[in-house]
């Protein structure tokens, strides 16, 4: 089971509100088979911008939240139906599930010095000129082609 | 005069036939010198197996020398890559920043903004005097468009 981060933030909220709605999305992953690692609190604060709940037509429109992260262990089936489960809470504005491994591969290499060689010299371009020259593969018409 | 002016002249040609008789001599003929002494240092000799000291480093963009990661829960650091006056992402002419971790720092700006951690049109004031990276009127290459 890989590892995800589901980050949301909910509307502004009394305290037992705010108990039980995390308490709703941490339900939710345990009935899909999940495993809860940790929880994170990420503070309330005023938004940059004001958001409207995601995908809802209501013009509510969010000032001000509080953001919650929560780590843990799903399977690969269950991640649609989680974050589609979530996005129909009312209290939660945006819900996104990512996963941890954000690094690059291990075997990455900076092609920044190939990048900055004149065109004719770097590889991506020479594959396109070695591709522009291939003849293009001619369709099989069947046997009786060349009496048409 | 006229017997002074014939004796420079025999001089003269007397000069030349003694280079000609050097030139043909022996002594002069370019030869290898090559050590046939007991005392040669075999350690002198140049060394075969050794990497090219006059080779130069390779150039590697900011985030790959110090192996910084991008993240989207990290505001901070992705607000360095954009522009204060729109908040528009900068093009990797002018970042100088490698394929890979540009389109990296696009995808993880896209997440960030979705959850609220950065705005879209504009630079939170609070990273205003944050250091430059880059000079966007000064790009490392032209642009590609």
């Amino acid at each position: 089971m890989p590892t995800y981060e589901i980050l949301f933030t909910v509307r502004r909220l009394a305290k037992p509100d705010l108990v039980s709605c995390l308490k709703r999305v941490g339900e939710v992953l345990l009935d899909n088979h999940g495993i809860l690692r940790k929880i994170e609190y990420l503070g309330t604060k005023k938004f940059p911008y004001k958001m409207p709940k995601a995908g809802s037509k209501t013009p509510g429109l969010h000032s001000s939240g509080s953001y919650f992260l929560f780590h843990c262990d799903l399977p690969y089936s269950s991640n649609l139906m989680i974050s589609n489960t979530l996005k129909l809470d009312h209290d939660l504005i945006r819900v996104s599930l990512h996963s941890k491994n954000t690094a690059l591969p291990e075997d990455y290499e900076c092609t920044l010095a190939e990048e900055m060689l004149p065109p004719s010299y770097r590889k991506s371009v020479q594959n396109l000129i070695k591709e522009g020259r291939k003849k293009r593969d001619t369709k099989d018409l069947g046997p009786d082609a060349e009496k048409w | 005069m006229a017997f002074k002016l014939v004796q420079g002249i025999l001089k003269s040609r007397v000069q030349i036939s003694s280079v000609n008789k050097l030139l043909s001599h022996e002594a002069l003929v370019y030869k290898p010198l090559i050590r046939q002494n007991s005392n040669f240092c075999p350690d002198d000799a140049p060394v075969s197996e050794m990497e090219n000291p006059f080779k130069k480093k390779v150039t590697q963009c900011i985030l790959c020398k110090y192996k910084i990661e991008l993240n989207y829960k990290n505001p901070r650091l992705l607000s360095q890559f954009i522009s204060p006056l729109t908040g528009s992402i900068y093009d990797k002419h002018i970042t100088g920043l490698c394929e890979g971790q540009q389109n990296k720092l696009i995808d993880m700006l896209k997440k960030s903004r979705y959850n609220g951690f950065m705005g879209y049109i504009f630079k939170d004031p609070r990273f205003k005097n944050d250091p430059k990276l880059f000079d966007p009127t000064r790009p490392l290459r032209p642009n590609p468009h």
